[in-house]
């Protein structure tokens, strides 16, 4: 399991966080490859390790999910862009393989949660892909922008380590088991 | 044959349709034929002034005159004439003297009724002449009678008070004189406008400087008038200067009070948004950190807990639970800040709904604590705001379950005493209690008054 970080133009790409270890690089059908889209390296340190802590809770508990997944991290709403996109530094499509789930932030400096959603459902093919809101911001107004901009859902942070990683337990079961994907 | 019947001194007559004619002038003078030439008769005596008396006496067919002289000693001389009578045609309606009488009496009141009419005509248009005239002098507006051109052929006697000149001065003017240059212009189009349409002209309001060198607004309504082959305009003048200085006073004040709630509204509106954007800032900027201590903490416990001493693990652990409670504090500081933000609404609440659903959401805690919650089973139905009266329950039911007496279960007992208009509702518990010095304290925000 490996992590990289650029830190002069905040690229945190974490390729291929395994739910599996047997899973590889390349095969990625029967794989759930999430997008992470958060500009706070805490928060996104917070989720990887969630989802993490998903894996590592005990089968006999019943919480082991075994849904194979790939994570892949942007840290500002312009980088997921051009991730969606597979332009500039995201041209390697076997690299940065489009994701079957968005995971996107609400508050961004410059382009924001809800311009980057509005960006993705107005392009052809990524535009079925659900996305989820994952924001620190309980409020009326974030919740109805989100849901008016086209997101599939809308989590808010909770404080908690222990909420956080029964979240995603629930986002992996639901999204990565549960629903039926649509075609990309 | 006329004038032989002028002279003779008999009496020549004829009678028919029941009427003596008499044709003789002579015998005419000695009678008041008037008397005679009436109506039919049998027998008729007269005298004339002078004393001849005459008799005369109808029989079926013929006439009798008996003439005596009584000017001097009783009867100087007497002659009898016998005047045939011509048998009466059969009279025609138109001749009867009846009918004829009616004929006259019906001309007379006709003729009657008539000149009564007149006069009653003449009365009233008298009358109303001097009524139209009183009205028209003692009105306060300014009537004027104004030609083509605008030269005042009559105003009102109110242009003393209004133009400061008496009709005599005005009269011969023209109107536009007096009006203020900038209005002239509108002024001879209300005069135009009212001269085309041959009806009102709407009213224009316009200013005018008055002899006495007082500024004024009138107000004027235009009509047309034709007067003897002449087309004339009748120019009503209202002084609207007070209603419009107290029009534009209202205007000032109302823009006034409009600016000032303006800008008390933006105020609010800055003040609303600034409160937004702290509860925005509080709920994301100051959980974002909080998450990532509580976060970190949590793995690093998990991590570390069989390779540190107890004592940095606790540390550790206090690090996390800091954390807890800074994340209520921020929670509860939300709710307080959100409270009214969306405005207070009033609505029939059922407190013992309200009462039911706050037990039932700490069922879970009232069972762990085997505590005993009374209360009435029936609880009134109050005017208020149900989420803040399920607050109130949740807090002081919760409060009872947390801070109790060692080693005794949480008793909680719930009163209501319906007074009037008014509903008390009494919560206690046999919990550690208030200090009566704290009493005050509680109502604060964020107090506590024991650690948990």
């Amino acid at each position: 399991m490996e992590s990289r970080l650029r830190g002069s133009n905040k690229f945190h790409l974490l390729p291929m966080i395994e739910g599996n270890d047997k899973i590889g690089v390349q095969v990625l059908k029967n794989v759930m490859h999430i997008l992470l889209i958060d500009d706070n390296p805490m928060d996104v340190e917070l989720a990887v390790s969630a989802l993490k802590e998903v894996d590592s809770r005990p089968s006999s508990t019943g919480n082991n999910l075994d849904v194979k997944y790939t994570i892949s991290v942007v840290m500002n709403g312009e980088e997921a862009l051009d991730y969606v996109s597979n332009r500039c530094s995201y041209e390697d499509q076997k690299k940065y393989p489009l994701p079957n789930i968005i995971l996107l932030d609400l508050k961004m400096p410059g382009v924001d949660g809800c311009d980057v959603l509005r960006h993705i459902k107005q392009m052809p093919y990524i535009n079925r892909v659900p996305v989820v809101m994952l924001s620190s911001s309980a409020e009326k107004e974030d919740r109805m922008r989100s849901y008016e901009a086209g997101a599939s859902s809308y989590l808010v942070k909770p404080t908690s380590f222990e909420s956080f990683t029964d979240m995603m337990a629930i986002l992996l079961s639901y999204w990565g088991r549960h629903n039926v994907r649509p075609r990309v | 044959m006329c004038r032989e019947m002028e002279d003779t001194n008999d009496m020549i007559s004829k009678y028919s349709h029941g009427r003596l004619r008499i044709y003789s002038v002579a015998f005419s003078t000695l009678l008041l034929l008037s008397t005679l030439g009436t109506s039919g008769f049998h027998h008729l005596a007269a005298a004339n002034p002078s004393g001849i008396c005459l008799e005369l006496f109808r029989e079926s067919e013929s006439a009798k005159l008996i003439i005596e002289d009584r000017t001097l000693t009783g009867v100087k001389s007497s002659s009898e004439t016998s005047i045939p009578v011509t048998k009466d045609k059969e009279s025609s309606l138109f001749e009867r003297p009846a009918f004829l009488l009616i004929v006259y009496l019906w001309l007379l009141t006709i003729v009657a009724t008539g000149v009564f009419l007149w006069f009653r005509g003449r009365r009233s248009l008298w009358q109303q002449r001097s009524r139209y005239r009183t009205l028209v002098e003692n009105v306060s507006d300014l009537i004027t009678v104004l030609d083509g051109d605008g030269t005042i052929r009559y105003v009102s006697p109110s242009s003393n008070h209004i133009l400061g000149r008496s009709p005599n001065q005005v009269q011969g003017t023209k109107f536009s004189d007096c009006i203020d240059a900038e209005d002239r212009q509108e002024f001879q189009k209300l005069l135009d406008r009212s001269a085309d349409q041959l009806q009102r002209a709407g009213a224009l309001s316009f200013h005018i400087v008055n002899k006495e060198g007082v500024a004024l607004v009138l107000e004027a309504v235009a009509t047309v008038l034709y007067f003897e082959e002449e087309r004339l305009i009748v120019v009503n003048f209202r002084d609207i200067t007070d209603r419009v200085r107290t029009e534009e006073k209202v205007r000032l004040l109302n823009s006034d009070l409009e600016c000032r709630v303006r800008s008390r509204t933006l105020d609010l509106q800055k003040a609303n948004a600034e409160l937004d954007a702290f509860c925005s800032s509080i709920s994301h900027d100051l959980r974002a950190p909080l998450r990532a201590i509580l976060g970190f903490s949590s793995i690093l416990e998990k991590r570390l807990d069989d390779q540190i001493d107890a004592e940095s693990f606790k540390y550790l652990k206090n690090i996390g639970e800091a954390g807890e409670q800074m994340s209520r504090l921020i929670q509860d500081m939300l709710e307080y800040a959100t409270l009214g933000l969306e405005g207070i609404h009033l609505d029939e609440v059922s407190l013992g709904d309200v009462l039911q659903d706050v037990i039932s959401t700490l069922s879970t805690d009232i069972e762990k604590c085997a505590a005993q919650v009374d209360y009435p089973n029936e609880l009134p139905v109050v005017v208020g705001n149900r989420t803040l009266f399920e607050q109130i329950f949740r807090n002081l039911l919760g409060n009872a379950l947390i801070y109790v007496r060692p080693n005794r279960a949480p008793r909680v007992q719930i009163h209501c005493d319906v007074r009037e208009s008014d509903v008390l509702i009494a919560v206690s518990d046999n919990g550690i209690g208030i200090n009566e010095g704290n009493k005050e304290r509680i109502f604060r925000m964020f107090q506590r008054l024991h650690c948990q």
